[in-house]
């Protein structure tokens, strides 16, 4: 497994699409954090709503709610990203031939396909831990421009670790969708399409909440998405630094799911993607390039 | 002596359409086995069956002893493939390439470098796959299956692009395997490159064995002989003689068995018959020309 990971480390960080979407992924984050700190530097007084949200920004901005900033960054549009990397990943694999000349010298497929998402995985952990190192060193820098210093508690690291690891475990149900749609359609695009539709589609789905207030099977379904309960898992990582979007946003934490539930659920969804991906790669023929 | 590859009634169908019907085939030890048959034969399905890549619909295929469906881990450990198209990351250079599979296999890099020089790819190995030429291309590719040191070596078309002289280099490397004492297994649909390093071959036609032997006993040798005109009074003569074993029609002549230097006594047995001779000579049929006897024998039937 080991000698699989490595290979499969020594293919992916020398693509180069790897490396352009990692770029992206931080440059997205730098001004993320710079808009934020444009917006707070030198703020006028407001009130209200208003004054709440540009409080938030500027906790955003500053220690430790930089962090939370970055793990956001890594939920929101690292999602995406993440989709994108693991299609690429799997599919490029059926459009080059190579997973071919991969299976023909080990057939066993299972191992094979684990060790690919423990490098995916990996790969989003090294994105993950870089985002936060430069958060942290934007916020180090911008700190005196916001008239505030720079003080991490022990809380704040042990918080981090966690943060870092809620973040991975919110992105897999989505990276583990994107697999099981690449194997299935053999296709990198077909993978990217079905993994991109689902964020869009749940994000679209967000907005029909409303339909929460019918109650009974509406809010059963709406309760049990992937979406609703990484909600939780990242408002908890909010919290942990201190942010509190509640304060800016029309969100009723009484409706959100349990931590617990909302572990369980990412677990029974990332179990049952894993199980249909493994499933589908060892039963399929693997014929030739498409 | 254990076959190397064999195959018991193997089959694969993908939905009503039959790719191979019911093959069985025997490879031996230290050969050169030829997989013959036009594009579209099934000769790749079947590979990839023998690689268990995919999964037969029915039968059984054995490599190295090992059943491919139960012990394909134990099966293909000594299996080196190349299969249609040399297939590898265009973004990674040749070594590169190498050393994902080197790694993926807990080779150390310096067996990469031995099989990069065995297929004189040394001097472009930091260059990446995408800009190789298409002979390249396969060298790297007969590289990846030399990389753990098989046992036994299949390559699907090894030749498939190539020019003559590349073909040349192809052939003279894939002797130098068997020279080594590695079964190759070479699935071609270039006739006369089977012919000339194959000593055994088998020839698929629509999923279908059609023959399956050693290349010399397969290709008719013979003396061939035309008559003008009176051809039952010539093949009663000819089968009347005792150093004649064999006497079958081909096209207008004839093509017995007997000794080479006893042309001289054909002539005179046929004149001295009555027979006007027109054409006596050895001869010799191609691969090719058995190929196309055999399967438009089979399209007759």
């Amino acid at each position: 497994m080991i000698n699989l990971i490595r290979a499969e480390w020594l293919k992916l960080s020398r693509r180069p699409l790897s490396w352009i979407l990692l770029s992206l992924f931080l440059v997205l984050l730098v001004a993320q954090v710079l808009v934020q700190f444009a917006l707070t530097v030198g703020m006028p007084v407001r009130s209200g709503v208003v004054s709440a949200q540009f409080e938030e920004w500027r906790r955003g901005v500053l220690f430790p709610g930089i962090f939370a900033t970055a793990l956001s960054h890594v939920n929101g549009l690292g999602g995406i990203f993440a989709v994108i990397f693991a299609a690429g990943a799997i599919g490029s694999e059926y459009s080059w031939g190579t997973i071919r000349t991969h299976l023909a010298r080990d057939p066993a497929r299972g191992r094979y396909l684990l060790a690919k998402l423990a490098t995916i995985m990996l790969a989003l952990a090294a994105a993950t831990l870089l985002a936060v190192a430069l958060a942290a060193l934007i916020g180090v820098m911008l700190a005196p421009f916001l008239g505030a210093g720079v003080s991490i508690a022990p809380g704040d690291l042990a918080n981090l670790i966690l943060g870092v690891l809620r973040a991975l475990y919110v992105l897999l149900p989505y990276v583990l969708l994107t697999v099981y749609a690449t194997l299935l359609t053999r296709s990198l695009l077909g993978g990217l399409a079905v993994g991109l539709s689902y964020i869009i589609v749940e994000a679209g789905f967000g907005t029909l909440a409303l339909l929460r207030i019918l109650g009974g099977v509406w809010a059963l379904a709406y309760n049990l998405t992937i979406g609703q309960n990484i909600n939780t898992l990242t408002l908890m990582n909010r919290h942990a630094f201190g942010l509190r979007p509640e304060t800016t946003a029309p969100l009723d934490l009484s409706q959100l799911p349990s931590p617990l539930q909302a572990t369980f659920v990412v677990a029974v969804y990332s179990a049952l993607f894993l199980f249909l991906s493994l499933h589908f790669f060892r039963t399929r023929d693997i014929t030739g390039p498409n | 002596m254990d076959a190397v590859i064999r195959t018991e009634e193997l089959t694969k169908r993908f939905g009503d359409r039959v790719a191979v019907d019911r093959i069985n085939l025997e490879v031996r030890p230290g050969e050169i086995f030829g997989f013959l048959g036009p594009n579209g034969a099934g000769k790749t399905t079947t590979i990839g069956m023998l690689l268990g890549l995919i999964r037969p619909t029915s039968g059984r295929a054995f490599v190295l002893g090992c059943d491919v469906q139960r012990e394909a881990a134990t099966a293909l450990r000594e299996v080196g493939a190349m299969i249609e198209a040399p297939a590898f990351y265009p973004y990674l250079s040749g070594r590169d390439n190498l050393r994902v599979l080197a790694r993926a296999a807990g080779l150390p890099d310096r067996r990469v470098e031995e099989v990069l020089a065995q297929v004189d790819l040394t001097a472009r190995a930091r260059d990446r796959f995408g800009t190789y030429s298409q002979g390249m291309k396969q060298r790297l590719g007969i590289a990846a299956a030399l990389l753990h040191e098989p046992r036994l070596i299949m390559l699907d078309e090894p030749t498939n692009g190539l020019d003559p002289a590349g073909q040349l280099e192809i052939r003279h490397l894939v002797r130098s395997l068997s020279g080594s004492g590695r079964t190759v297994f070479l699935c071609s649909h270039l006739l006369h490159e089977v012919e000339q390093v194959c000593q055994r071959v088998a020839i698929l036609k629509q999923g279908r064995i059609i023959a399956q032997g050693e290349v010399a006993a397969l290709l008719r040798r013979g003396v061939l002989v035309r008559t003008i005109g009176e051809r039952e009074r010539a093949e009663a003569l000819l089968r009347s003689t005792p150093w004649v074993s064999r006497v079958s029609a081909y096209g207008d002549a004839f093509l017995i068995d007997a000794p080479g230097d006893r042309t001289a006594d054909i002539n005179a047995l046929l004149t001295a018959g009555g027979v006007p001779v027109a054409e006596i000579r050895h001869y010799e049929t191609s691969l090719e020309e058995f190929f196309l006897e055999v399967t438009t024998e089979r399209e007759r039937r």
